[in-house]
């Protein structure tokens, strides 16, 4: 049974999804039907250390780089705007195959020139992002990007962390000022 | 402490209100722009007739009923609008819907709020245009959207107020369209529901 997540609410994957081994993070939304710019969402994820911060530029994953170099996060592609029905982005993690020194995994999600564009989450139709099971297609969680982060550009989904041997999910859903490039910098990116 | 609403943002109104909404009050203002007058003396001030109409929806995008300067109230009685302003003159709203939030029936999804220029001159005379929602019980404004809207366009959707997990909220669309009635202007309303 999906959870609708509140900010700050906490999943604990191996208690809603025992045996839990892969996990799809999908992104979606409704492509533009009035006057103006495509809306385009970009998904994202960040292999941090325990000091929050990223081992190397490698460990962010997003359009430009689809594959982590332990091969356990995988994006699929760039969906520019949101044509198609269902997942228009999916970030792929294999809980297995995560390095043992990276503590956590931060997923956000930004609108691409957003702040450009003058586009925010609320004006985008049916903007969500959600965890779901591999195994079965369970959805675990789902976050409403257009009517919780209605004014924001960029936000911190949620973050995938370790804690006594379980995978644990935290759901964030904290806006980020400034979009994708200071977004990648505060983890350690050099953008 | 009202909240001044900025394009796209989506606030729950009980919650700025600080309580339970019975009745609310949609008030939409506007300025006619002042034109200079012959060899730049003095100013005129044009007459426009914008009207505000607020259609209801029901959940899969149907009209229920609608209350505009043809049907000053929704036959259920919920939606109430106060007159035909026909000039814009005057400070404060031009234009009233009060909107009873209890009577509002339960198949009812989302109100639709739109301003439409009836005798046909474009939005680039028009200044000053918000919409604002106020607590009927209290006269407290909730929230307040100012529009940017001066165009070529002859309508514009305002806002909407709907229902989401059990509570009233309220989305600032803040979209141009076309049309000189809010029968015109449906097509490009239904993206928004």
């Amino acid at each position: 049974m999906a959870i609708s997540l509140q900010k700050g609410g906490n999943v604990n994957l191996s208690k809603e999804a025992p045996g839990l081994k892969k996990m799809v993070i999908g992104l979606g939304w409704d492509a533009r039907s009035t006057d103006g710019a495509d809306f385009d969402l970009d998904g994202s994820a960040f292999l941090l250390k325990a000091d929050g911060k990223v081992r190397s530029d490698t460990d962010f994953i997003f359009y430009n780089n689809l594959k982590s170099t332990c091969n356990s996060v995988t994006h699929t592609g760039d969906n520019r705007t949101g044509q198609g029905e269902g997942d228009d982005e999916s970030v792929i993690i294999e809980l297995d195959k995560i390095p043992a020194d990276i503590d956590k995994i931060s997923i956000c999600v930004t609108i691409h020139e957003g702040a450009a564009r003058n586009q925010n989450f609320g004006m985008v139709s049916k903007a969500y992002v959600r965890c779901v099971n591999a195994n079965g297609n369970a959805e675990v969680a789902r976050f409403d990007l257009s009517e919780d982060s209605s004014t924001e550009t960029a936000m911190i989904f949620g973050e995938l962390y370790r804690n006594s041997g379980d995978w644990k999910f935290k759901a964030v859903g904290q806006g980020f000022k400034g979009g994708l490039g200071p977004l990648a910098s505060s983890y350690g990116v050099s953008v | 402490m009202s909240v001044n609403l900025q394009k796209g943002q989506k606030i729950s109104l009980e919650k700025e209100a600080g309580g339970t909404l019975n009745k609310v009050i949609m008030g939409l203002g506007w300025d006619a722009a002042k034109k200079k007058g012959f060899f730049g003396f003095g100013t005129r001030t044009e007459e426009i007739d914008l009207d505000a109409s607020c259609i209801m929806f029901d959940e899969q995008g149907k009209v229920i009923d609608y209350a505009w300067f043809r049907q000053l109230k929704t036959k259920d009685g919920s939606i109430t609008h106060t007159g035909d302003n026909r000039t814009g003159a005057g400070d404060g709203d031009d234009e009233q819907i009060i909107v009873d939030l209890q009577k509002v029936p339960a198949q009812a999804k989302s109100l639709i709020f739109t301003v439409n220029s009836f005798t046909g001159q474009d939005f680039s005379q028009v200044e000053n245009a918000y919409c604002r929602i106020v607590n009927a019980s209290n006269n407290q404004e909730i929230a307040r959207y100012n529009l940017s809207v001066q165009g070529a366009h002859t309508a514009q959707i305002m806002a909407k107020l709907y229902r989401h997990n059990g509570e009233w909220k309220m989305y600032a669309i803040g979209e141009n369209g076309k049309g000189k009635t809010f029968e015109e202007l449906m097509p490009q309303i239904t993206p928004h529901l």
